[in-house]
């Protein structure tokens, strides 16, 4: 039986990231491949949140090598506080469609089938503003997800979620498993969540890769 | 007092009855008004968001700049509009000093430097994330340009307001380079200086008001603007 290949999307070695001579990001190596659904787990502060934004182009300013082979058109990144654009849900849902030139007729539709999934159908034409935190993370999610990115990097995103919300991720992340998926968890994750777990923390914290 | 309300009761009838000179002055000072509050708007807010959002060398000298222009006295724009314009400045070949044009170069040059320092304060306030979802959703600079004064929309409003309401209200650079020639560049705000000085108190009272309505009714969509932004 010949062997899969393994296409690696993100390549990690020696990264540092320094802000007022303090490292607050520092990973030796780390690597994740096509189709991967990978956790970062980790308590507050130790710099999970600061991997993500390099691995998103965030963070241009660190040390070491990281290699993102998926063009920037094809990522999407999900804010640990998730900005939502000043308009309805469904606005936000077709921006980055809109960006990318589809149509509006289009980029409506698709962007109602991710709301609809995320289970916030009924609230694509409310306003950002009058959102709860759990809903506007939804509205976020959906907008990265109406783009179909080949590398999706999400940033707690089960903070504010309920069980319900928690179940609807699940299943969606079922069904992406041609996407490769990078989230970060102060908490341990399930493995319908990440197939893969990397514990981030201090040096002799870390079991391994 | 007997003087004010033989005013303020001559101001009412000219109002009521639409006197063709109140009316004339009123609606030559909203159309130079809106012309130039638009031009000085199609040029500071590019530039207001380039100024908020872009850094390069001297960026801090152009922001002190345009925050100093906010608060040139209009006669000074004048005068140096007048030096331009007149036959012997060097755009005296255009003809434009004593027409409403010379007026409306003028009020651009007092509303540009409005637009630009409120804009560029109102973007750079923005929250960072504005920038950064838009980029990584694929937002191209134009797209994103477009977002940034969408997110900043009410401060942008606030900004062409203040301008409009300066605009609309300043004497020095319409008396100047406009001349206050009847039913050609005579403002509302000149036309009321006159009248009051011939001693025609109800006209000038009338477009005293006129104006008084205008600043008011700025100030109010200005204050309504400001409490559905906190909202």
């Amino acid at each position: 039986m010949v062997p899969r290949r393994t296409v690696t999307v993100i390549e990690i070695n020696n990264l540092r990231v320094d802000r007022n001579g303090r490292c607050i990001c520092s990973v030796p190596r780390f690597s994740v491949s096509q189709g991967e659904h990978v956790g970062i787990v980790g308590r507050n502060g130790t710099g999970k949140t600061t991997l993500l934004r390099v691995m998103a182009g965030l963070e241009n300013s660190y040390d070491g090598k990281c290699k993102v082979y998926t063009a920037p058109q094809q990522r999407a990144y999900v804010d640990q506080s998730p900005y939502l654009f000043r308009g309805n849900v469904l606005f936000n849902g077709m921006y980055g469609l809109r960006a990318r030139g589809y149509s509006r007729k289009h980029a409506q539709a698709k962007a109602m089938r991710w709301i609809e999934k995320l289970g916030i159908g009924a609230l694509a034409a409310a306003q950002v503003n009058l959102l709860s935190g759990g809903e506007r993370r939804r509205a976020a999610l959906a907008r990265a997800l109406a783009i179909e990115p080949e590398l999706l990097l999400l940033d707690e995103p089960l903070a504010e979620m309920d069980d319900q919300g928690l179940a609807t991720i699940e299943s969606i992340f079922a069904e992406l498993s041609d996407t490769t998926i990078v989230l970060t968890s102060p908490v341990q994750l399930s493995t319908s969540l990440s197939a893969r777990t990397y514990p981030f923390g201090p040096e002799e914290e870390r079991v391994g890769v | 007092m007997e003087l004010i309300w033989e005013g303020l009761t001559e101001a009412y009838w000219l109002l009521i009855t639409l006197d063709p000179l109140v009316m004339g002055a009123a609606l030559r000072t909203l159309w130079i008004s809106t012309l130039a509050v638009a031009l000085a708007t199609a040029f500071g807010l590019p530039a207001g968001t380039v100024l908020g959002r872009v850094r390069f060398p001297g960026r801090q000298l152009v922001v002190m700049a345009c925050r100093a222009g906010m608060a040139v006295p209009t006669v000074f724009i004048g005068i140096i509009g007048y030096l331009l314009m007149s036959r012997r400045g060097p755009l005296g070949p255009l003809e434009l000093l004593y027409t409403p044009w010379a007026i409306v170069a003028g009020e651009f040059c007092l509303a540009l430097p409005i637009i630009l320092s409120i804009t560029q304060g109102t973007i750079k306030a923005l929250d960072r994330r504005v920038g950064e979802t838009a980029w990584t959703l694929g937002a191209g600079l134009l797209r994103r340009w477009r977002t940034y004064i969408s997110e900043a929309r009410v401060g942008v409003v606030l900004a062409v307001l203040a301008a409009f309401a300066r605009c609309v209200t300043e004497l020095g650079i319409a008396m100047m380079v406009g001349g206050n020639m009847p039913d050609r560049t005579r403002t509302l705000a000149t036309a009321t200086a006159m009248e009051t000085g011939k001693g025609e108190f109800g006209r000038g009272m009338a477009m005293g008001i006129i104006l008084l309505m205008v600043a008011l009714l700025v100030t109010i969509l200005i204050v309504s603007l400001t409490r559905e932004n906190r909202d």
